[in-house]
């Protein structure tokens, strides 16, 4: 018998049954899988009134159908019509197993014939569970897409963008944060995953640490003796106990960077924390509770790695329900004029030296640099340009000289790599519906010359490799 | 009847398809069922026949029936399914002849339970 797969829960459970017996059963089960929050009911007459009271609080209703005063079938009604969000599951005898049938039909999710096996049992509850978060999220989402506000910007006011996809991705987290689901966070090198983590753990209202913990490099057994800890004397050296960092994050959020560098072994045990919610410390028999929200970051294609069987598919997807792709900084190159004047500001007041002005030119050169290390390169970069100019004008010439750019490339582009696959010529087709000509190209060429330069005419001229005045006239023709 | 008398009122095969391996999980269950069912409830199941009211004796024993099947009891389960179903269909005759037959067997129960099951 394969065994069921319980996973940590906030969720708030109702057992309806008339039988004391029944409902000592149900909840023993439940208990013995991590649920910590259950109502057993033997009275179906008190149902009605909880809802009433508490009904928006209900995760998942256990219904028994034969029930003195007030059915099964009778409740049923009344939770389908007005509490619409709680899914029910109906426990049968064999004999009631027809009327089970007509439930389903009714809305119930699920029915159970009794006596639940613990199997049983815990499947149908984890999958009702999770197709309550799916709806609540869906709904979640269309409130969001339909008000098309943030609802706590505060808690995102670690990072600095007007970027609508960033706005956008904000929306999700606010939807998603209060999930116990996994969220996998995915971006290039820079971009600022662990500060999304942070603010979708600000979001949960998990009373517990932020807790993070970097994967890339790590070996397996300092993989587990980081998470699980130890018990004295569990290995040689091993002279004191560790609590390992699930322990420090109880109850909060353990997020953990560069998720598509660990070992295979190190992959097994976390998909077993993600399925069993439970964990041994190294050098102990005794089974501990993971009561944790789980956050995952990685730069890696995890779709790619999975291919090559360098990641288990399994773990991908428990660890993907929710998740968000945080755009490159050359995407939203809006954010760029903000996140530089923040850093060259920062900078000035960490260091106590004057804050450099930026000249338009070199926002507008910033704008067409390719950041291949994304808002953490251009954090250095201020902090570089700030410390070594310590006040004044900062111009394009400031850049090239502190050696970040060689001194025969005056511009640099980072071709798009997701159009790898992609055969020549049909990237222009799909851009113009069919195949350009020079002029159709001309004109598109200038046009993004320009967005790029932000205007810029001598640095569009640079992007073309010809003359300022030559772009001039050109665009005093299109004009005229 | 007959066909599904067992020489152990509680059937260890039956708890190990329900709740697999974990001893702990079934002796907390056992515990639940001596705490949950006692032998008044025959009596309780008693009085609604001797009142006339066989739809709760009906509800009743169908509740006993989902009680035992808990602990694996088959021949309780099957006594209080056929209570319930003589109750449903007004037998109260047989009703009454039932109950002395799942008095006895919860008793077994009980003991059994008390005697081997629990530590």
């Amino acid at each position: 018998m394969k065994p069921p797969k319980p996973r940590s829960h906030t969720s708030f459970v109702v057992i309806v049954d008339d039988e004391p017996q029944m409902l000592s059963t149900c909840r023993e089960l439940l208990v013995s899988n991590g649920f910590k929050n259950i109502l057993t009911l033997d009275d179906s007459r008190t149902v009605v009134p909880l809802l009433k009271d508490k009904g928006e609080e209900i995760s998942l209703m256990l219904l028994d159908l034969s029930m003195p005063h007030i059915s099964g079938q009778k409740l049923l009604e009344e939770l389908t019509a007005n509490f619409p969000h709680i899914p029910v599951i109906i426990l049968t005898s064999i004999h009631d197993t027809d009327t089970a049938v007509q439930c389903i039909k009714a809305g119930a999710i699920d029915y159970l014939v009794k006596p639940p096996s613990i199997d049983r049992l815990i499947t149908s509850v984890n999958n009702a569970i999770d197709m309550q978060e799916l709806k609540r999220e869906v709904r979640e989402l269309r409130h969001y897409l339909l008000d098309g506000t943030l609802q706590h910007r505060d808690k995102f006011s670690k990072i600095i963008t007007k970027n609508s996809k960033m706005m956008n991705l904000f929306k999700y987290i606010e939807a998603v944060a209060p999930s116990p689901i996994p969220l996998l966070i995915t971006g290039e090198t820079g971009v600022g995953k662990e500060l999304i983590a942070d603010a979708a753990h600000r979001l949960s209202g998990r009373e517990g640490n932020f807790v993070a913990i970097n994967a890339a490099g790590i070996d397996d057994h300092t993989f587990s003796d980081t998470l699980f800890g130890h018990v004295k004397g569990a290995f040689t050296g091993a002279d004191t106990k560790r609590d390992g960092m699930i322990a420090q994050a109880q109850g909060g959020t353990l997020f953990f960077d560069e998720i598509g560098d660990l070992s295979e072994m190190s992959q097994i045990k976390l998909l077993r924390i993600i399925q069993e919610q439970s964990y041994y410390q190294l050098g102990s028999d005794e089974l501990k509770k993971c009561n944790v929200r789980l956050i995952f970051a990685t730069n890696k294609d995890l779709m790619r790695l999975q291919s090559e069987g360098k990641f288990r598919k399994d773990l991908y997807y428990r660890l993907s329900c929710h998740r968000v792709h945080i755009p490159p900084l050359r995407e939203r190159t809006e954010d760029i004029p903000l996140l530089f004047e923040h850093f060259l500001s920062v900078a000035a007041e960490e260091t106590g030296i004057a804050k450099p002005e930026c000249s338009q030119e070199l926002i507008s050169f910033l704008r067409t640099y390719a950041f291949t290390g994304n808002v953490r390169e251009l954090q250095g970069i201020a902090y570089d340009l700030a410390m070594r100019h310590r006040g004044g004008v900062l111009r394009v010439n400031n850049f090239k000289e502190a050696g970040r750019l060689p001194e025969d490339e005056q511009f640099s582009f980072k071709p798009d790599k997701t159009d790898d696959n992609i055969e020549d010529g049909e990237l222009l087709l799909r851009k113009f519906g069919h195949f350009p000509t020079f002029e159709e190209m001309e004109n598109y060429l200038v046009e993004q010359a320009m967005k790029r330069s932000n205007g810029n005419q001598s640095m569009a001229a640079g992007f073309l490799g010809v003359s300022r005045q030559a772009l001039n006239k050109r665009l005093s023709l299109k004009k005229g | 009847m007959q066909g599904i008398v067992e020489s152990s009122p509680i059937s260890n095969e039956r708890l190990a398809v329900l709740y697999g391996s974990n001893k702990e999980i079934i002796a907390r269950i056992l515990a639940g069922f001596i705490a949950n069912v006692s032998d008044k409830r025959v009596a309780e199941l008693r009085c609604y026949l001797d009142a006339g009211d066989l739809k709760t004796l009906s509800f009743k024993a169908h509740s006993l029936k989902g009680a035992a099947g808990t602990v694996g009891a088959g021949m309780l389960q099957a006594v209080a399914n056929e209570i319930e179903l003589a109750a449903g269909e007004n037998d109260s005759i047989k009703a009454d002849s039932l109950l002395t037959v799942l008095k006895d067997e919860l008793e077994r129960v009980i003991a059994h339970i008390k005697e081997r099951a629990l530590p």
